[in-house]
């Protein structure tokens, strides 16, 4: 059994099981025959595997989306039968310019893709009465200067694309003195500024990056070798404190049996002994605080000497990633300046 | 169940007119809002939560100095220059402000629009369009998501998948692991499979005839969905090796360049909604350091992909949406931060050159508290369905007959985005 007819078996499976929407694309294109009314129309469309809907809900404009369908040339004529197309979809089927013809009669139309077909410049002259037409895409079809020259008496037309196409820059300029507003894509020029400034920006970024490493190196230089040594010193003023706090606990615990004695006596006596062994402990306490300061101040610096050969390692690939973001835009802007 | 057909026929007679349910005014008032349908979405996720400060809200005395856009008076962070230039054709979207710091709460919130419960699910952004948008029975899938990868092995939490729920399994996306390899087991592995396929029909139709219920049908249509897209010659659209390698060069070589390239191939070929995710970014050692390293690929993927969109005519029909589930604190960005965050939309027909919202400057805690308009999840969500041209006031039932507003009945729309 060839795949075939085994799709058609999966299809018709599938037919049962999901409603009639079956797509058309395998098929061959029914042949056009006159629609009699703006029902007859939309089945006829659909069966060519296009899609009708409406442009938003609650608005009677339509939009016909025939890409992926079998529409050819005879078609679109079926268009006509409908009220208030605005938007058709083309991109990538088989009409040809003389399919043109049947869509310079639908005035309501306000966006028009022709992507991908095989129309031309001769095409263009039929689409010259749209005048509600206010995007066109051309992109990768052969239509050049010539064409545009049909789309002058356009007056709403906003945005033309023509990337891919035979259009030149002379082309587009006389077009868009016709049509004030009127936006091209892909706009050279603007494209042209707009790469600078990226690259500007991304020179500027770089710059900074290599300071930041010159920066981080200095204090791997410097602090680096000094590591050693610091490890010795923060290793003595741990010592130091440790000894220093023991003092203190000790101080701590006299002055408080101090204070209990104190307590119990209540005699001046007491208070007066108590009150100095307060004070010797609030001396060795304060010894304590400061040798816990050294060593903490001597930790930061061993910190920063063991980690500055990291960061300054971090600085050298966060360097390397700015120099590709330059690098892209200055080449990006170098593809405008050769012209490509 | 309605054919499109039926449903332009109906609508035209006036049929189906309006919604039943009583409405908030604001939300009504921006449901009105005249959008054009055949749109589609690309949504670029950074899992993990990526730090507005080193993106699109830098602050004076920030760890990322800021640079000027194509847009004058909007500034975003240096690192990303390509991107900058695309601002006229990009909005912003300062004020985010989500409560749920939670990694796969945040993320189930954010892609649905509605808190995450016990017993219950919603349905994904992506089904939703999917669902709403998606042509039945087409070749291609409504819905595609596309695994990026990872470049740091930061823990963002579980993976959110995107979950079709009550509307039916037909909405569930079809996932490309690896862009460059397209979709795996494609191409058919030996000539035998027409035959094996046949006796699989021929079993389940018996099956399906004896136990006529939902689940079968649905495994049968996923199924014949699967061999429809195996024979069509759209499939190509999952081949990366079919663009030019200048296009290839141009996204750039690293995965989520790959990534983006794909996604708009798959837009061109009729996919209504893609997700491309990219993990590990959940910085909790220092936002900076790794956004360094991220910027060369990801500014020029995603400026690519709006400048690619843009010259084939389809940015004004795809709306491009950059975001995490939340984003990191101000400062040094370690932690989780839902409080005020950004995420950047482009393309789409929607208004764009333009900043809504603000978080606080100056003090020690700059951009830690959002002073204009402040955006909820669902605020979020409704929004995003009226730029794809969604009618939100529909409602759903979902199982138990328990009805489903698509997007909160208490959201408010961001008006100022749409057209």
């Amino acid at each position: 059994m060839s795949m075939r007819r085994f799709l058609v078996g999966l299809v018709s499976l599938l037919a049962v099981l999901a409603g009639p929407n079956l797509h058309a694309q395998t098929k061959n294109a029914p042949p056009y025959k006159p629609a009699a009314n703006a029902d007859e129309a939309v089945k006829r469309i659909e069966e060519l595997g296009a899609i009708v809907r409406r442009v938003a809900p609650k608005d009677d404009a339509l939009e016909v989306d025939f890409r992926n369908s079998t529409v050819t040339d005879a078609h679109l004529q079926y268009l006509q039968s409908l009220k208030m197309v605005t938007v058709v979809r083309l991109r990538e089927t088989r009409i040809t310019d003389a399919g043109l013809v049947h869509l310079g009669k639908i005035t309501t139309l306000k966006r028009l893709h022709l992507e991908k077909t095989t129309v031309t410049d001769a095409g263009m002259q039929h689409l010259s009465g749209l005048k509600e037409l206010d995007f066109l895409n051309l992109f990768g079809t052969a239509v050049g200067d010539a064409g545009l020259d049909h789309l002058k008496t356009l007056p709403k037309l906003k945005s033309l694309f023509v990337f891919q196409t035979k259009v030149s820059a002379s082309g587009i300029a006389k077009l868009q003195k016709a049509i004030p507003g009127l936006q091209v894509v892909p706009d050279p020029e603007q494209d042209r500024k707009r790469a600078q400034a990226a690259w500007k920006i991304a020179k500027s970024a770089l710059d900074d990056a290599e300071k930041k490493l010159v920066a981080a190196k200095k204090d791997a230089d410097d602090l680096a070798p000094k590591a050693a040594q610091l490890k010795k010193e923060l290793d003595e003023a741990t010592k130091k404190s440790a000894e220093a706090k023991k003092k203190a606990d000790d101080a701590k615990k006299k002055s408080d049996d101090a204070g209990k004695r104190a307590n119990e006596l209540k005699t001046t006596e007491a208070k007066q002994i108590a009150a100095e062994v307060k004070k010797m402990f609030d001396d060795v306490q304060m010894v304590f605080k400061s040798a816990q300061s050294v060593s903490q101040a001597t930790q930061q610096q061993f910190q920063k000497a063991s980690n500055a050969k990291k960061l300054a390692e971090e600085a050298q690939k966060h360097l390397e990633n700015y120099r590709i973001l330059e690098e892209d835009a200055r080449k990006r802007f170098a593809s405008f300046t050769r012209g490509d | 169940m309605l054919s499109r057909r039926d449903f332009v026929r109906l609508s035209a007679a006036g049929v189906l007119s309006g919604a039943s349910v009583p409405w908030f005014e604001t939300l009504a008032q921006a449901a009105s809002v005249r959008r054009p349908r055949g749109k589609n979405c690309i949504l670029l996720w950074m899992d993990g939560g990526p730090s507005q400060q080193h993106t699109f809200d830098p602050k004076p005395g920030g760890e990322f100095r800021s640079a000027a856009t194509s847009v004058p008076g909007i500034h975003i962070v240096e690192q990303l220059p390509q991107l900058a230039q695309c601002m006229n054709d990009m909005a912003i979207l300062r004020s985010m402000q989500t409560q749920i710091n939670d990694h796969y709460d945040a993320k189930y919130y954010l892609h649905t629009g509605f808190r995450r419960v016990t017993g219950f699910e919603h349905p994904a952004i992506g089904s939703i369009a999917s669902h709403q948008l998606g042509t039945p029975n087409d070749d291609m899938p409504a819905f595609v998501t596309i695994d990026a990868g990872y470049d740091i092995r930061n823990d963002g939490g579980r993976l959110y998948r995107s979950v079709p729920a009550y509307l039916g399994p037909q909405h569930s996306p079809l996932a490309v692991n690896e862009p460059s390899r397209g979709l795996e087991n494609l191409r058919q592995a030996n000539s035998d499979l027409d035959a094996r396929l046949e006796m699989l029909t021929g079993s389940e139709q018996r099956f399906a005839r004896e136990y006529p219920l939902p689940a079968v049908s649905a495994q049968q249509s996923a199924f014949a969905r699967a061999v429809r897209l195996m024979q069509s010659p759209r499939s190509r659209a999952f081949n990366l090796d079919a663009e030019p390698a200048s296009m290839r060069e141009a996204y750039g070589s690293h995965r989520f360049g790959q990534s983006c390239l794909l996604a708009r191939r798959l837009i061109e070929s009729g996919v209504n909604f893609v997700e491309v995710f990219h993990r590990g970014w959940d910085d909790h050692n220092g936002a900076a350091r790794n956004m360094v390293l991220r910027a060369p690929w990801l500014d020029r993927a995603m400026a690519m992909l709006i400048r690619d969109l843009k010259q084939r005519g389809m940015l004004d029909d795809t709306l491009i949406v950059w975001m995490g589930e939340f984003g990191r604190t101000p400062g040094d960005g370690n932690g989780h931060f839902s409080n005020a965050w950004s995420t950047m939309w482009a393309g789409g027909g929607i208004n764009t050159g333009l900043v809504v919202g603000r978080t606080s400057e100056g003090g020690r805690n700059a951009g830690g508290t959002v002073t204009e308009r402040p955006i909820t999840p669902p605020d979020y969500i409704a929004t995003l369905c009226l730029a794809l041209g969604i009618d939100i006031r529909q409602e759903f039932h979902a199982p138990g007959n328990r009805p489903m507003p698509l997007a909160d009945h208490a959201a408010q729309p961001i008006r100022e985005l749409l057209r």
